[in-house]
C-alpha cells in the first residue's frame, strides 16, 4: 500500500493488518504530524523505515512505544539561501571560540534515513511523531508489522 | 641557553597543532566519498541531529582507509562527537541510522585526545571503540548493557514483562552513573535510564552529577529540585503523619502541572525555563549551544503543547518551571 500524502496535519492510523507508506512533501512547512501504530498481541516484528531529504528548515522524526519511550528518533536541519545569509550576518562579531562551523554561512542540506526493527514489540498505540519547522524537503516513511 | 626557551615556545605550537585528536581506519568501497566529517553533540539529547552547522572538522581518507583527524579547536571539556563517512552524491549533513550503510560513531572527546580507533568488526565504525581511553570505554559499557536489556526485552511481548525490563535497566544505568568517575558517561547513562523510573527520580540522579562534577555544557538546565518532602512516620507521630500526608495530597492536587506540561521534552523544558527567565532566542541558543533556529523550533513546539501564544503566557506555568 503506498499512500502519497500532502501534508495537512492529520492523524493517520496505520492499518493494523498491513503496511503503510506514506510521503510527505513539505514546502516552508511548520506542522507536528502524528502516525499512529496500533499493535496487537499477534505481532512478531515492526519495521520502521525513513528516508528525508531537506533544504531548509528542521525536521525530527521520533518513534515511540505504547509508554511513551523513545524507541528510534532523528533530526535534520538545513539552511535556506535567506537563512544562511542570515546566519552569516549574525555570526559576524560573535564568539566562534566553542560552535564552530566549517560550513556554517552556506546554504546547507540535509540527508538522513534510519532503519529500526522491533522484535516482539509491545502490545498497543506505538506512535511515530513528526515534528517540522519552516521544511523545504520531503520524508517517506514505511511502517511493517510482521504477525507470527 | 637563553634563547632555548624561546625556541621551545616556537616550536611547541606547531607541534601542537601537528598531533592528532583522532585516527582510525575504515573500509570503504567505490560508493563511499573518501571524506571523514565529525559534528560537535551540543546537548546529549542531540545524538541523531544532523546539520552541517554541527559539522567542526573534516578530513581526507587515504586509500588504504587510515584517516586522521586533527584540530586545536575541540572543546575544553569531553563532548560527544560523531564522526560519519558520506555516500557519493550526499550532502556533508548525512546520517544513516541502521542497516548495513550506518555511517557514523560517537566518541568522547576534548582539547587534549588522541583516539586511536580499533578496526570494526562489522559495519564501517564501532561505536565507542576506542583503546585505551577509560571514558571511551565507560561509554562503551553503557551501550553494552543497553544492548543487553534490548535482547531481554525481545523474549516476551507482554506490557508486564516489558515494563520490568524497563525498570531493571534503569535501575542499573542509575547505578552505573552514581559510580561512574567521568562526567559524561554518568550523564549517559542516565539518559538511557529516562524510561521504567519516575521523573523526579531522573532529575535527582541528574541533580547528583551535577554536584559532583564541576560545570559543563552538559548540566546546563539541570536544575536541582527542591528537597523532597520525605514523610519519615518513624520519626514523627501519628498525627503528624496525617496531616503530611493530607498537606501532600492536597499539595499534589493543587500542584499537579497540566497533562499538557507533561508532554513537553528535557530540551524544551530546558528552553521553557530560559523563556521563563526573559532571555530571548539568540541568548538561549547560546546558552544551550544550539542554533536559533533550532531554539525557534522548540519555542514554537512549546508554545504548541502548552497551548499559549506569546513568552508573556510562560509565566501561567512558573510554579512547575520553578519545580522542574
Amino acid at each position: 500500500m503506498l499512500v502519497c500524502f500532502i501534508f495537512s496535519g492529520l492523524i493517520l492510523q496505520a492499518q493494523q493488518d498491513g503496511d503503510l507508506s506514506v510521503d510527505f512533501d513539505f514546502e516552508n512547512t511548520t506542522e507536528v504530524k502524528e502516525i499512529l501504530v496500533p499493535i496487537g498481541t499477534d505481532v512478531s516484528k515492526i519495521m520502521f523505515q525513513f528516508s528525508g531529504k531537506i533544504k531548509g528548515g528542521s525536521l525530527k522524526v521520533r518513534i515511540l512505544d505504547p509508554n511513551g519511550k523513545k524507541e528510534g528518533a532523528f533530526q535534520l536541519e538545513a539552511v535556506s539561501r535567506d537563512e544562511a545569509k542570515e546566519k552569516s550576518e549574525q555570526q559576524e562579531g560573535e564568539d566562534k571560540s566553542y560552535t564552530y562551523s566549517i560550513i556554517g554561512k552556506s546554504r546547507s542540506q540535509a540527508r538522513g534515513s534510519m532503519r529500526k526493527q522491533v522484535s516482539k514489540p509491545m502490545p498497543g498505540q506505538w506512535k511515530v511523531e513528526i515534528d517540522a519547522y519552516s521544511v523545504d524537503g520531503k520524508l517517506d516513511a514505511n511502517i511493517q508489522q510482521i504477525t507470527e | 641557553m637563553k634563547l632555548l626557551p624561546i625556541f621551545i615556545g616556537l616550536l611547541l605550537p606547531i607541534h601542537l597543532a601537528g598531533q592528532y585528536a583522532i585516527r582510525g581506519t575504515v573500509r570503504l568501497d567505490s560508493t563511499w566519498e573518501r571524506t571523514v566529517y565529525l559534528s560537535l553533540i551540543p546537548d546529549l539529547e542531540d545524538m541523531f541531529r544532523c546539520s552541517e552547522h554541527l559539522i567542526m572538522a573534516k578530513s581526507d581518507i587515504r586509500d588504504d582507509g587510515q584517516f586522521v583527524l586533527r584540530g586545536n579547536i575541540f572543546p575544553e571539556r569531553p563532548h560527544l562527537v560523531r564522526i560519519h563517512v558520506n555516500k557519493k552524491g550526499d550532502p556533508p549533513a548525512t546520517l544513516v541510522i541502521g542497516g548495513k550503510d550506518e555511517n557514523h560513531c560517537f566518541l568522547a572527546l576534548d582539547k587534549d585526545s588522541r583516539l586511536q580507533l580499533k578496526p570494526a568488526t562489522e559495519g564501517l565504525f564501532d561505536h565507542f571503540s576506542v583503546t585505551q581511553d577509560p571514558r571511551n570505554q565507560a561509554l562503551y559499557t553503557i551501550d553494552s548493557l543497553r544492548t543487553y536489556f534490548a535482547a531481554i526485552d525481545t523474549a516476551f511481548s507482554s506490557i508486564a514483562y516489558k515494563n520490568m525490563v524497563q525498570k531493571e535497566q534503569a535501575a542499573t544505568l542509575l547505578a552505573f552513573a552514581d559510580s561512574c568517575r567521568f562526567l559524561l558517561p554518568a550523564l549517559y547513562a542516565v539518559q538511557h535510564a529516562d524510561w521504567g523510573i519516575n521523573r523526579q527520580e531522573l532529575q535527582s540522579a541528574r541533580a547528583r552529577i551535577a554536584e559532583r562534577f564541576s560545570y559543563h555544557p552538559y548540566l546546563q538546565g539541570i536544575i536541582p529540585l527542591p528537597v523532597a518532602n520525605n514523610t519519615r512516620p518513624a520519626l514523627w507521630g501519628g498525627m503528624l503523619v496525617l496531616l503530611v500526608l493530607i498537606g501532600g495530597v492536597l499539595t499534589l492536587i493543587l500542584q499537579r502541572p497540566p497533562a499538557a506540561f507533561k508532554d513537553l521534552s528535557p530540551q524544551e523544558r530546558k528552553i521553557l525555563y530560559h523563556l521563563h527567565t526573559g532571555k530571548t532566542n539568540k541568548e538561549i541558543a547560546g546558552e544551550l549551544h544550539i542554533e536559533p533556529s533550532t531554539v525557534k523550533s522548540h519555542v514554537y513546539s512549546i508554545y504548541q503543547k502548552l497551548n499559549i501564544s506569546s513568552r508573556k503566557e510562560v509565566v501561567k506555568f512558573k510554579r512547575w518551571i520553578d519545580g522542574e
